[in-house]
């Protein structure tokens, strides 16, 4: 048995209504998912192919009404949920823009063709993609992207994206790991170099992909099942090559990956939720800052200098070391996250009356243009020790009085002992914060009352007879951001 | 000035003139490209998958197809699928074939079409498919073989994704930084596709390039960026990532941007193939011709078994060297090659006569079922030490009154004169390729309309819209009916 079959078998082993089933761990992910779209479907730059897809019937996308041919909207959605950087984060991977879109899509073909799909399909659909996917991406590891160069969520993601997609048109267990192959064998594309809009649209081909796989698959198509762990060829070895010459790689742990499938599940203690919209190492260099300025740091005008120490990995990004030029790459920057705490010391957005909209407008404050321009970044050598993967950074700024400050964030050791050697870390978020971001996001596409509305769809979806009224209410018109209307990465 | 901006500055400037000398070959490799198109569209595993995707008002046409797609991207990697399903377009140079080119300049001028009521004219057409034919192998020289050889990504789905984004940006009339954003976000979608994959595999992700590449151009058009230095980026760049670990097993071009603009030698290193087979196994029946010609009264009971040397890095393709188990995976499998070859005889395509459904209908044979039980593979040290990348071939027949026939292809001379990258086997000539499209588009879209097409795209440079070519195709064909839908 291959280990596309492996997975296919063990995806569909998870009962329907399984005691194990951790509704609330995959309904967080959905909140936090719907809330990322609803923001992305908000921004222009994110739009820029809506007219260019939409056609007069088909599938619907989160906050529009337009219709799309099923990869189209799966594509769209993804594009959406990572639009603003907002998404989740850890093991190598950012499922929600992969898996939610493609799902969303699936559970639509099904109604069409008048079958009924349960909120709590849905859930387990979605709840067992987001675990293989991490399980997979724990079998692959940190090589690609520490040495290699591949941005690895570009490939895992679409698996997951096959996956939901297929258990929702409900493929038996053959058609579902031809399902998982196809969309092995098209994954990826994506570089680590890449940031701003590039990097955007790696995760939405992944849903596009696990759409099109699943279709692939439901049509009697057939293709290798070996893809993923041939050692030779296979997914994991192309995706790791370092030099070995024409000597096959290790499989890797190949049990590890569907080993208690269905009842431990390993991807909530992985994945993070963002409460800024930045890149994953952009959470603690806004921590950072927010807690100089609470420390004693009264004028950010006062401020002459700032470093940031990070980990060898994301000193390495270099093209996320320059400050950024324009909203598509302000998202990625480091200088502009570290000048955006700095200067204006944001809440979080599982704050209270957090301002998204202020993360899109802030790259034309003059005092954030200011600081991020004085802003270093070099190698923190006690981070690499501690986890050449972590987050974690460490902010030392100096004042106009000659004082030094210095903080950093140590989320990285609950990481270790919860997260696996892939798990990022941040501030956790509790279920009342994910709310929170939630609503703060949601509200400026689609005000208060239908945010709210959406939210208590899908924090109840499990006890819903059909997804039809979640769906109606995602398929919403969002409103548009004034003044972020920017796409350029560079001036 | 990054790579892509001098390729962009190259898309922008190009003129027809400057490609007029080769339009004659362009015009060719679009017709071969156009009838693997249309004979695969009557594939019984392309018409179940395109059912999926093809509704009747759906307004891009499909080739072989009443209804169209109601996306671009889907009638891109529709178009690109079919290119590949029966395994039969152009290949060259580790990925620098046109066949990602080509559909994608099918959509993209259907998309202008659609949106804008923008016709293109034969004569730019050419200019953008040649133009982009030259990027993309001479991206595919600088990339190399390694990534193939030793690391497991197959650079088609890279590189064309590249080459798509290029034609479709120049279609589009995009300006040269335009045009390089284009490039820089095909070349950051690009990819997908192990070396590993073979059958529906290696056609689904080979269909998604024509996609990216019109996304990419689509999306640049409308104001969005990419990283102009992600192809020679040193850290985390296109050839960087694509060569890693392999740096010392290889060598490459320096300078991808060597004669761009004053050399037009792209197409002359797109081979041509002439059996519906991966490349290999072309030159494998060339040598099953070549045995029955010497020994023409030889049956499959005289056969006690068949032993096909192939380079090192063909016998690495593990899962080439099973016999054929299902209907897709023939095109795939070198043991079906060698059996079809011995049973049937088959004429090339590009021979008057020649059947391509042979190669289909092949699979119910029991003397073909039987005698790909008994081929089996190995590598050759001697293919080996001539070119590691070579298509040539060795054929040894051990008959059951213990006499042995060996023979051998020897096309791999000629890809040393042209290029490490070259693909040879037997060369077509201009003939040659008008047969094979005549073998594939009469049984498909009848003799009238085959030859109506044929002759609109050898006139292609006096057309002013090019979509009126397309749309000569855009009729349902019958599928083949082989009880296989696979």
């Amino acid at each position: 048995m291959t280990l596309a079959q492996d997975i296919a078998r063990g995806a569909l082993s998870v009962p329907p209504v399984a005691a194990s089933l951790p509704l609330a761990g995959i309904k967080r992910h959905l909140v936090d998912a719907i809330g990322c779209a609803a923001f992305g479907s908000a921004l222009p730059y994110a739009s820029a192919l809506v007219s260019d897809l939409a056609r007069p019937t088909g599938f619907g996308v989160i906050g529009k009404t337009v219709r799309m041919s099923p990869g189209d909207a799966a594509f769209q959605s993804g594009v959406y949920i990572g639009a603003f950087e907002l998404d989740t984060a850890g093991a190598f991977v950012h499922p929600a823009a992969s898996i939610v879109p493609a799902a969303l899509v699936a559970a639509q073909m099904r109604l069409e063709d008048g079958a009924a799909v349960s909120g709590e399909a849905f859930l387990r659909a979605t709840a067992v993609a987001y675990e293989m996917t991490v399980r997979v991406a724990e079998w692959v590891g940190f090589l690609p992207e520490r040495y290699i160069g591949w941005h690895t969520p570009a490939f895992h993601g679409a698996i997951g994206g096959a996956l939901a997609a297929g258990l929702l048109l409900e493929l038996d267990e053959v058609h579902l790991a031809r399902a998982v192959a196809f969309a092995a064998d098209m994954a990826g594309g994506g570089l680590i170099h890449a940031r701003g809009n590039a990097k955007r649209f790696h995760q939405a081909r992944t849903a596009q992909t696990g759409i099109t796989s699943a279709l692939l698959a439901a049509r009697g198509i057939e293709c290798g099942l070996d893809v993923l762990e041939d050692p030779r060829w296979g997914y994991r070895r192309a995706m790791t090559y370092s030099g070995e010459g024409d000597a096959p790689t290790d499989q890797g742990d190949l049990e590890a990956v569907t080993a208690g499938f269905g009842s431990e599940w390993r991807a909530w203690a992985r994945l993070g939720i963002k409460y800024y919209p930045f890149h994953a190492s952009g959470q603690t260099i806004l921590d950072n800052g927010v807690a100089l300025r609470a420390e004693g740091i009264a004028r950010s005008e006062d401020i002459v200098s700032a470093t940031v120490g990070t980990t060898t990995f994301i000193r390495e990004h270099d093209q996320m070391l320059k400050p950024a030029t324009g909203l598509a790459d302000a998202n990625f920057s480091l200088p502009y996250a570290a000048a955006v705490g700095l200067a204006l010391a944001p809440a979080p957005l599982n704050a209270e009356r957090s301002d998204a909209a202020m993360f899109a407008t802030a790259v034309d404050d003059p005092e954030v243009q200011r600081l991020q321009r004085l802003v270093i970044l070099e190698v923190d050598s006690e981070l690499d020790r501690e986890n050449s993967y972590t987050m974690d950074t460490v902010m030392t700024v100096r004042t106009r009085d000659g004082q030094t400050h210095r903080h950093r964030t140590d989320y990285g050791s609950r990481g270790r002992s919860e997260g696996g050697a892939g798990g990022v870390r941040f501030a956790e978020l509790g279920d009342d914060d994910i709310s929170r971001k939630f609503s703060n996001l949601a509200a400026v596409a689609w005000g208060d009352e239908h945010a709210n509305r959406v939210l208590a769809s899908v924090l109840s979806l499990e006890q819903a007879s059909s997804v039809d009224e979640l769906l109606d209410q995602l398929h919403t018109e969002s409103r548009t951001i004034p003044g972020a209307g920017a796409t350029k990465t560079t001036p | 000035m990054t790579l892509l901006q001098s390729m962009g500055n190259f898309l922008e400037e190009l003129e027809f003139k400057e490609v007029a000398p080769v339009a004659p070959a362009a015009k060719l490799r679009l017709l071969d490209t156009v009838g693997c198109i249309v004979f695969s569209a009557s594939l019984p595993y392309v018409r179940q998958m395109s059912r999926e995707f093809v509704t009747s008002s759906g307004p891009y046409g499909v080739m072989g197809h009443a209804g169209g797609t109601s996306s671009v991207g889907d009638s891109a990697f529709l178009h690109g699928f079919m290119v590949y399903a029966y395994e039969l377009a152009g290949t060259g140079a580790w990925g620098g074939s046109t066949g990602s080119i080509v559909p994608a300049a099918i959509s993209a001028t259907q998309y202008l079409a659609a949106r804008d009521d923008s016709r293109i004219s034969g004569r730019d057409f050419l200019r953008a498919f040649v133009g982009a034919a030259e990027i993309q192998m001479r991206l595919a020289e600088w990339v190399g073989f390694a990534t193939e050889r030793y690391v497991g990504w197959h650079t088609p789905a890279f590189h064309g994704a590249v080459g798509a984004s290029a034609v479709t940006a120049a279609l589009m009339g995009l300006d040269a930084t335009t045009s390089a954003h284009a490039m820089a976000i095909a070349a950051d979608m690009a990819g997908g596709g192990l070396i590993h994959s073979r059958n529906n595999s290696k056609r689904a992700h080979m269909g998604r390039t024509p996609a990216s590449g019109i996304l990419s151009a689509i999306l640049a058009r409308d104001g969005l960026e990419g990283g102009l230095d992600v192809l020679e980026d040193p850290r985390w760049g296109y050839r960087r990532t694509l060569l890693y670990g392999t740096e010392s097993l290889t060598d490459v071009p320096g300078n991808p941007l060597d004669g761009l603009g004053s050399r037009f030698d792209a197409l002359s290193k797109v081979s041509v193939k002439y059996y519906p087979f991966h490349s290999a196994a072309q030159s494998i029946l060339d040598n099953m011709a070549e045995l029955h010609r010497q020994r023409p009264e030889l049956t499959v009971s005289d056969v006690a078994s068949i032993t096909v040397g192939l380079s090192t890095f063909m016998f690495e393709h593990g899962a080439m060297l099973k016999p054929a188990a299902s209907l897709a995976d023939t095109n795939f499998s070198f043991p079906y090659a060698a059996a079809l070859g011995f049973v049937f005889e088959p004429r090339r395509l590009s021979e008057d006569g020649a059947s391509a459904r042979l190669f289909l209908d092949g699979y119910s044979n029991p003397d073909v079922a039987s005698l790909q039980q008994r081929v089996r593979c190995e590598s050759s040290d001697v293919l080996d030490a001539e070119n590691p990348y070579t298509m040539d071939t060795t054929l040894r027949v051990d008959l059951v009154d213990g006499n042995t026939i060996s023979t051998r292809t020897s096309f791999g001379e000629a890809s040393r004169a042209r290029g490490k990258g070259a693909i040879e086997f037997g060369a077509q000539g201009d003939e040659a390729i008008l047969t094979k499209f005549d073998n594939l588009t009469v049984p498909a879209l009848g003799e009238t309309r085959a030859r109506e097409l044929r002759e609109a795209i050898l006139n292609l440079d006096a057309l002013e819209d090019v979509t009126d070519v397309w749309r000569i195709a855009y009729v349902d064909v019958k599928s083949i009916s082989t009880g296989d839908p696979r």
